[in-house]
């Protein structure tokens, strides 16, 4: 192999190295939710703790393998601002984490979700847009129902 | 078996000039219009359309006009994006946008091939949308074979990407399009609430503004023609006429389809949850036809496909131009017989390969793919905004260039469209780095330290490539000759 082919590959590898570094250390600092069980309704709770009201609830067993059923929520705040909470549970931490990358491919244009995602144990809950922040009243109580790591 | 030859810079194959208004139309709606993007919109009822507006006058219609422009000034350029920036600011300015462009894709790879993936399962097998393995042979399989149409050249990729366009994006849209129509007309209850103009005012707040950055960005993309300038036939007067053909092609599909899919299915139901396939599931059941949701599922993977093809040919021909000029190592610098930056295709698909193999086989971390879409749209965003004051830029530097197709207005004119969408491209880049609502207060912080440095790691190698530039990168240029 001649110079000039080394210094080929170490830029290349160099380059490799730049995209690796960062992508690897966002999968690295920020490691998967553990796959537990959740008891309860999380989000009527978080909804009944911050002054938010269930203005109805349905069941919903999303059409993905591991998917054991869930909750959709319409929850509403005072001002009449309206929000679509689905909640799903998964039968292990594999099938839930193939429904976040489900998730997580469907972006608009080359952007992010439409809606937002918190992970908790064994459930997935989807929110979809939100008129009025609404989620993030209700994102702090989840958050907390996460068992500590 | 190929030989390689080293040949003098500038002296490989001349271009084909294959394309001519409605092709190089639909390599814009190739890389823009997604049928993906329908029902995540459809969610926001009524005020997808205020969403859309802010999106087409802060983006759309300014990075059409100038790109319409600055395509048409320096048609006689290879090279897009590079080609107009360098011209403004220099090779740094030039060789920061173009990387950029390139280096947002090899990040946004790995999204649109999952998703790809996800949507052939949705035809064959929904289980298989959980297997990792059929997922990562799926995306491997998309992704080299659209590097592998690339390597054959403008020709193939301009005839791959016009009739998977049609056929992936066009015919589904006016499909769901007409279904909308046939809905209202067959006297079905529409479910979202009665129209008035209010209702079409998004709601404005700290939630909603992180999509704020993703409705700008919605049309990006739009440049992607401006790549394809010396294979143009009469670039001064199809490039303006193509990018208005594709600007109206896209916001008509983009609109109409949108409040199609809203009209059929409630709010909750499109909470999508399940991917986009459930919405179109709904949709064809809701109209009994439930026999159409696999074949659609396979069109819609062929749009998905199309896109990806824009996306990966597009900037790896402005990257190649830079290898072209000396400005990267000459291990990029090598040219296919049929004209592709060969060198350039297979790094980029060695580097998406191995993205998308952490994509995959890493567990799911929702923040982790939330921070990945956040650097793309940060590197997107510094994109444009080195295009708009390009454009601002050369109507100072170069008031006297012939631009066969100029923004009206004079100066005042320059600034009203560039300022919009440097504007918009700014705010996007700024509520780009609010989090989502699964990041805690203190990891916030990490979060925009994260995006930023992320951002800052792709977007700097073009500042070291110009400081190691060694005069034997501009001296040769390595081209593999086949049979004559």
């Amino acid at each position: 192999m001649s110079d000039e082919d080394t210094a080929t590959w170490i830029v290349v590898i160099i380059l490799v190295m730049i995209f690796l570094l960062p992508i690897g250390w966002i999968f690295l600092a920020y490691p998967a939710e553990p796959h537990y069980v959740v008891t309860g309704e999380p989000v009527r709770e978080a909804a009944g703790a911050t002054g938010i009201t269930v203005i109805s609830a349905s069941n919903s067993t999303w059409p993905l393998v591991g998917a054991e059923g869930g909750m959709i929520y319409i929850l509403g705040d005072d001002a009449g601002n309206t929000l679509a909470v689905q909640t799903q549970r998964f039968d292990s931490a594999e099938s839930r984490d193939a429904a976040i990358l489900t998730i997580s491919a469907q972006t608009i244009g080359k952007g992010k979700t439409a809606g937002t995602l918190i992970v908790i144990g064994d459930q997935v809950i989807h929110f979809g847009p939100d008129p009025g922040g609404i989620i993030s009243r209700v994102a702090t109580e989840l958050r907390e129902k996460r068992v500590p790591r | 078996m190929s030989e390689d030859a080293v040949l003098p810079a500038k002296t490989g194959i001349a271009p084909q000039k294959v394309l001519g208004i409605f092709a190089l139309a639909l390599i814009n709606v190739a890389a823009v219009l997604s049928i993906r993007n329908f029902p995540s919109m459809a969610e926001f009822g009524w005020s997808c359309i205020g969403w859309y507006i802010i999106g087409t006058i802060l983006f759309l219609i300014p990075l059409s006009l100038a790109g319409a422009e600055l395509a048409t000034m320096l048609s006689d350029r290879g090279g897009g994006v590079y080609a107009w920036c360098k011209e403004a600011f220099g090779e740094k300015g030039g060789f920061v946008a173009i990387f950029c462009e390139w280096s947002n894709n090899l990040v946004w790879f790995p999204t649109v091939l999952a998703f790809i993936a996800s949507t052939l399962a949705f035809a064959l097998s929904p289980e298989l949308a959980s297997n990792p393995v059929y997922l990562f042979v799926v995306m491997m399989i998309a992704f080299w074979g659209t590097t592998a149409i690339a390597y054959f050249g403008e020709n193939l990729s301009a005839k791959f990407q016009n009739y998977g366009v049609i056929l992936g994006s066009i015919i589904p849209s006016v499909l769901i399009i007409g279904l909308g129509v046939y809905w209202i007309l067959s006297g079905a209850p529409i479910v979202l609430p009665p129209f008035s103009p209010g209702e079409i005012v998004p709601a404005f707040n700290l939630s909603t503004l992180p999509f704020f950055a993703t409705v700008i960005l919605l049309f990006a993309g739009m440049e992607m023609a401006g790549f394809h300038a010396l294979e143009t036939r009469n670039p001064g007067t199809d490039y303006p006429k193509a990018m208005a053909i594709s600007a109206i092609i896209i916001f008509a599909c983009t609109v109409m389809a949108t409040l199609a899919i809203a009209f059929v299915i409630p709010t909750d139901e499109l909470s999508l949850a399940a991917g986009v396939m459930q919405a179109i599931q709904y949709f064809f059941e809701a109209l009994n036809i439930p026999g159409a949701v696999a074949p659609m599922a396979v069109l819609i993977t062929i749009g998905g496909v199309v896109s990806l093809a824009a996306w990966l040919i597009g900037p790896a021909k402005g990257l190649g131009v830079v290898a072209e000029e000396g400005n990267l190592p000459p291990v990029f610098n090598r040219t296919n017989k049929y004209g592709s930056p060969v060198a350039v295709l297979v790094i980029q698909a060695l580097i998406g390969t191995l993205i998308s193999l952490l994509y995959v086989f890493l567990p799911s971390v929702n923040q982790a793919y939330w921070i990945l879409s956040a650097m793309t749209v940060e590197l997107l965003c510094i994109v444009y905004l080195i295009v708009f004051a390009s454009l601002i830029r050369l109507r100072y530097t170069r008031p006297d260039a012939p631009r066969p197709f100029r923004i009206p207005g004079g100066i005042p004119g320059i600034w009203l469209i560039g300022g919009m969408g440097a504007a918009g491209v700014i705010f996007s880049f700024i509520v780009g780095l609010m989090p989502t609502g699964d990041f805690t207060s203190s990891q916030a912080i990490g979060y925009v330290t994260g995006v930023l440095f992320g951002t800052f790691l792709l977007a700097v190698p073009p500042l070291i490539f110009l400081k190691l530039k060694k005069p034997s990168w501009v001296g040769g240029r390595t081209i593999q000759e086949g049979p004559k």
